[in-house]
């Protein structure tokens, strides 16, 4: 190829200059996302593989019983290849702690990733962010649950350098009392815990940033199109052929999206630690967790440069430039009702789930066909969109009673894809949003419970005793509430008793004798000897009271401690560890909790693990969306500034020209947005009923959402506003010429 | 009676070219005014100052007694809306926009209700024999079809003056008089003075004067007082 005739193309004008530097960020940032994204993906699957031994399992000992499947418990040694092995969830401060309570012979040979040898009794092996903690806190808050630090679990066995994680070393013979002890072999080939659920949200997440980026640069390499075209036409004109043509555009972005892919991966390198700091799923990475191989970037940018190249020349063909420059318009194809169907499908397939599952038919892969409509859907409004703004713009024109509602609705009638293309980034992130915040409200409202007059308060430690005699032997339980008493911000202990067999009013009812039920104020007591309450009000419920069959708790058997604090979180710590240490100890195998802990155990779902991850990907979906708007409307802008200036020439105001800018992004932008909105909380209580067999369903969006909402909403002003304020320049009367 | 446009000393300059050299001009009301001269003369320059829509370097220029060479942008634009119609040689219908969406533009601009608007606007562009063209997208129609699509967008508000820039420049001959013809008719009918840039002798017989421009400054014959 002529190298003066390259120039000629590529060096045309500062605007030509602004193109490539558009071309290169937008494809910079590009890479840098999925980088990033294709790290956490790889980053996400390391971290289950490298904690996977902490859900180790085995066959379950029940203590003194011989039930089927069951290990007797006569074993006084395990044998070398054996260990007995209790898993829990502990707390310090409402962060989660797993702990595992391990008996086996100094001689075993059965090894722990991470730890050199096994902790024999009295002695831990605790992570490095549990050490810190213990070491920064009193003893008594904490420490004195394990006993003497003997080592630490090393990185090469922890998920997140936030872990906490403790191995504890425990006699035989108690451990195997518990009602959750187990036998395990082996530490090593554990499956994975929910390894592929994360990877398949990672992946979902993924397509959900990088739609919007690619979308970026799609717009980017349009920027000055049509000064493009008159200068490819110009080359058309003195001789090139469309072959030629083609082969420039493609060279010129080829070029510049690789320069730009380099930068991306020189800032995917620069910004992984900072990626690393965000927490997934309780823990953030480690940075190395988040590096991406010289194999994986190399294949990124060269898949990128080759479809950039690809694109370009593509596009430029197309465009069928002819050697008399200006050619006419190209007009768009109007969308048809057909691009309905996709979105209809994805519904269709959602919403047969749903009624199936409801219906009490037996749904085979559930999750696998929630999965596959949610993204049908996704793809569907996508596909919808230029359909729907067509009618947008379509009633706009005939509705509008100003010029500028003229014009904007028939250019918006009239190129309804190019105008689609503009605002879609933010319709799939707000799409996203809504659907995540309406699947995440279930998680939020259930994590934080309610507190009150009547009800159980919040920062009361709710010990469950073990059924083990010594458990339930009330003396134990009455010298353990003593010592608990003592405890400075321990306001008051009450013993909660049961009947041992479920006959009668008494059944499944929680029994407090007079004395001690007063003290909880919990409202109005019968006066009885022994009342009963509900159940449910150790979890929220309020509390009713009545008379107890029961008249002496002497017969009864201790099942329950409430230790009530005075709320301060270093007191519930010392309750709680009170409770596992040496002078209480052996009261329950589960640790204590307050309510908040319990139900936060019980609903600790997916959607409130990933909520960080979520937001952060919406948020830089939101941002790329927003700055793609701005790009498409100053740039539709430029394309049309004569026919702009055209109107002030004609008498219309800055101010009807600003309006004109304005609605061209905005219906589009509120209309499908709107859509967006309520299919997005559509389909979350489609994908919630369906997936909890109407256990649950959507409520109300949380603050976050709302913020999610409004920010978006922000940036899209500011990116018209940012088009709107170069419009007096970009019209002025004097720059443009009428012949 | 003093000129409905009055011209004084215009001199407009683009970096070192130097456009219009001092120009006095007055038109009358109701005249219609061809302007002639080589290319690059200043005619467009010229016609771009009388109308408000270029400001002049120095001079004045004032039309109906207000000077608009001192008005703000915003008030020449309300003016150009009242006041003036303008015709190009081409490409200056919107092309989203319907024929008949086209014309209405002005009628909007100036607070009328739309469906007056599109009734007047179809009464245009029947007049200009184009009732069968009034829906069609300007890339649809012909270019002596867009171009009386224009003038009755020029039209249609009743402008005291329309200032044409060869505004048959890009027909052929037949198109041409076609076009011209039914302009100044209706230009006649309504008493609306006419300021025509053209090539063509033959369309400048149609006009009441002649005026020449050359390098920025009118022919002798034509200074203000002298005739
Ligand atoms: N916006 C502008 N920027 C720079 N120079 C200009 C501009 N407008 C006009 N000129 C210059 O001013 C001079 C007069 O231009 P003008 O367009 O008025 O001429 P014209 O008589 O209309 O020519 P034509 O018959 O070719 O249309 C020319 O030399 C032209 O190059
Ligand atoms: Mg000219």
């Amino acid at each position: 190829m002529n190298p003066s005739v390259v120039r000629l193309a590529v060096i045309g004008s500062r605007a030509s200059w602004g193109r490539l530097l558009g071309i290169t960020a937008g494809v910079a940032v590009g890479v840098t996302l999925a980088l990033l994204l294709g790290g956490a993906y790889q980053g996400l699957g390391a971290r289950d593989e490298r904690s996977s031994w902490m859900y180790a399992s085995g066959e379950y000992v029940v203590g003194g019983d011989t039930g089927p499947g069951a290990v007797t418990a006569d074993m006084a040694s395990l044998g070398d290849d054996r260990v007995a092995l209790a898993h829990t969830t502990d707390r310090h401060e409402g962060d989660r702690i797993v702990r595992l309570d391990l008996a086996a012979p100094t001689t075993s040979s059965v090894t722990i990733p991470g730890i050199t040898d096994l902790p024999q009794p009295g002695e831990y092996y605790a992570s490095p962010a549990l050490i810190d903690r213990i070491a920064q806190v009193p003893p008594d808050e904490l420490g004195d649950r394990f006993g003497t630090l003997t080592g630490t679990i090393s990185d090469s066995a922890l998920a997140s350098p936030d872990s906490l994680v403790v191995v504890v070393g425990a006699r035989t013979s108690a451990l195997i009392e518990r009602p959750a002890a187990q036998i395990v072999t082996s530490f090593t080939d554990v499956p994975h815990r929910a390894g592929t659920n994360y990877q398949t949200v990672a992946i979902v997440g993924a397509i959900a940033v990088l739609f919007p980026v690619l979308l970026l640069v799609s717009i980017v390499t349009g920027l000055g199109a049509v000064a493009r075209r008159e200068r490819f036409a110009t080359l058309r004109l003195i001789g090139a052929t469309p072959r030629t043509v083609a082969a420039i555009a493609a060279v010129e972005t080829s070029a510049t999206s690789l320069i730009g892919a380099l930068i991306g991966v020189l800032l995917a390198a620069l910004l992984g630690p900072v990626a690393a700091l965000v927490s997934v799923d309780d823990g953030v990475f480690f940075p190395s967790d988040l590096a991406v191989t010289p194999l994986t970037a190399a294949t990124v940018v060269a898949v990128t440069v080759a479809a950039s190249a690809i694109t370009a020349g593509g596009r430029i063909r197309r465009a069928g430039i002819g050697p008399l420059g200006q050619t006419k318009q190209q007009a768009e194809k109007t969308p048809s009702l057909l691009r309905l169907v996709p979105l209809a499908g994805g519904l269709g397939i959602l919403i047969a789930t749903t009624v199936a599952v409801l219906a009490g038919l037996l749904v085979p892969r559930v999750g696998t066909l929630v999965v596959i409509g949610f993204t049908i859907t996704t793809v569907g409004l996508l596909v919808a969109g230029p359909y729907l703004t067509l009618l947008a713009g379509g009633i706009m024109a005939r509705r509008s009673k100003t010029a500028a509602g003229v014009i904007a609705g028939n250019r918006i009638r009239r190129t309804p894809v190019a105008t689609f293309r503009s605002v879609s980034g933010l319709v799939v992130a707000v799409f996203m949003v809504s659907v995540f915040a309406g699947a995440a409200t279930t998680a939020d409202q259930s994590v934080a419970p309610n507190d009150g007059p009547g009800l159980l308060p919040v920062s009361t430690l709710i010990q469950y005793l073990d059924s083990t005699p010594a458990a339930t032997d009330p003396a134990r339980t009455e010298a353990a509430r003593g010592r608990l008493a003592a405890i400075s911000g321990v306001t008051q202990v009450t013993t909660i008793f049961t009947i041992d067999s479920g006959e009668g009013p008494d059944a499944n009812r929680l029994l407090i004798s007079a004395d001690a039920v007063n003290d909880l104020n919990l409202g109005i007591v019968p006066s009885a000897p022994v009342v009963s309450v509900n159940s449910d009000a150790l979890s929220g419920a309020p509390a009713v009271f009545t008379p107890a069959e029961a008249t002496d708790v002497a017969e009864l058997t201790p099942r329950i401690l409430l230790i009530g604090t005075n709320g301060s979180p270093a007191a519930i710590e010392r309750a709680r560890t009170a409770l596992q240490a040496g002078t209480i100890a052996g009261t329950g195998w589960m640790p204590a909790g307050t309510r908040t802990d319990l139900a936060d155990d019980r609903l600790q779902s997916m959607a409130a693990s990933f909520a960080n991850l979520a937001y952060l990907g919406i948020g830089v979906a939101t941002l790329i969306a927003g700055l793609s708007l701005a790009i498409a409307t100053i740039s539709a802008m430029i394309d049309r500034r004569r026919m702009l200036a055209l109107l002030r020439l004609l008498g219309m105001n800055l101010a009807g020209l600003r309006r004109i800018i304005t609605l061209e992004a905005a219906a589009p932008l509120l209309s499908v947005m709107a859509i967006s909105i309520g299919l997005g909380f559509l389909v979350a209580d489609l994908i919630l009923v369906g997936l909890t067999n109407g256990g649950r369903s959507v409520g109300w969006p949380d603050a976050r959402y709302i913020g999610a909402l409004l920010a978006s909403a922000v940036l899209a002003l500011a990116a018209v506003a940012v088009a709107v304020s170069r419009l007096g320049k970009n019209t002025d009367l004097a720059a443009i010429r009428y012949e | 009676m003093t000129a409905l446009i009055q011209a004084r000393g215009l001199r407009k300059f683009f970096g070192t070219t130097d456009a219009l050299r001092g120009i006095d001009l007055d038109i009358q009301r109701g005249e219609v005014v061809a302007v002639m001269g080589p290319s690059g003369s200043g005619k467009s320059s010229l016609l771009h100052c009388l109308a408000g829509v270029l400001l002049p370097d120095s001079g004045t220029v004032s039309v109906g007694g207000t000077v608009i060479t001192a008005l703000s942008e915003a008030r020449r634009s309300a003016l150009r809306l009242k006041e003036f119609g303008f015709v190009f040689q081409f490409g200056q219908l919107l092309p989203d926009l319907t024929a008949v969406d086209n014309v209405t533009i002005p009628l909007l601009l100036g607070g009328m209700k739309r469906r007056q608007a599109l009734t007047a606007a179809r009464g245009w562009l029947d007049r200009l024999g184009l009732e069968v063209a009034a829906d069609q997208l300007p890339g649809e129609l012909s270019g002596g079809e867009a171009q009386r699509v224009a003038i009755a967008r020029a039209l249609v508000t009743q402008p005291s003056v329309l200032f044409a820039d060869e505004p048959t420049g890009s027909l052929d001959s037949l198109a041409a008089e076609n076009v011209l013809t039914a302009m100044l008719e209706l230009v006649r009918k309504a008493g609306t003075t006419l300021v025509m840039i053209t090539h063509d002798p033959r369309t400048a017989a149609y006009a009441d004067r002649e005026i020449i421009v050359r390098d920025g400054q009118l022919a002798a014959t034509d200074r203000v007082g002298v005739k």
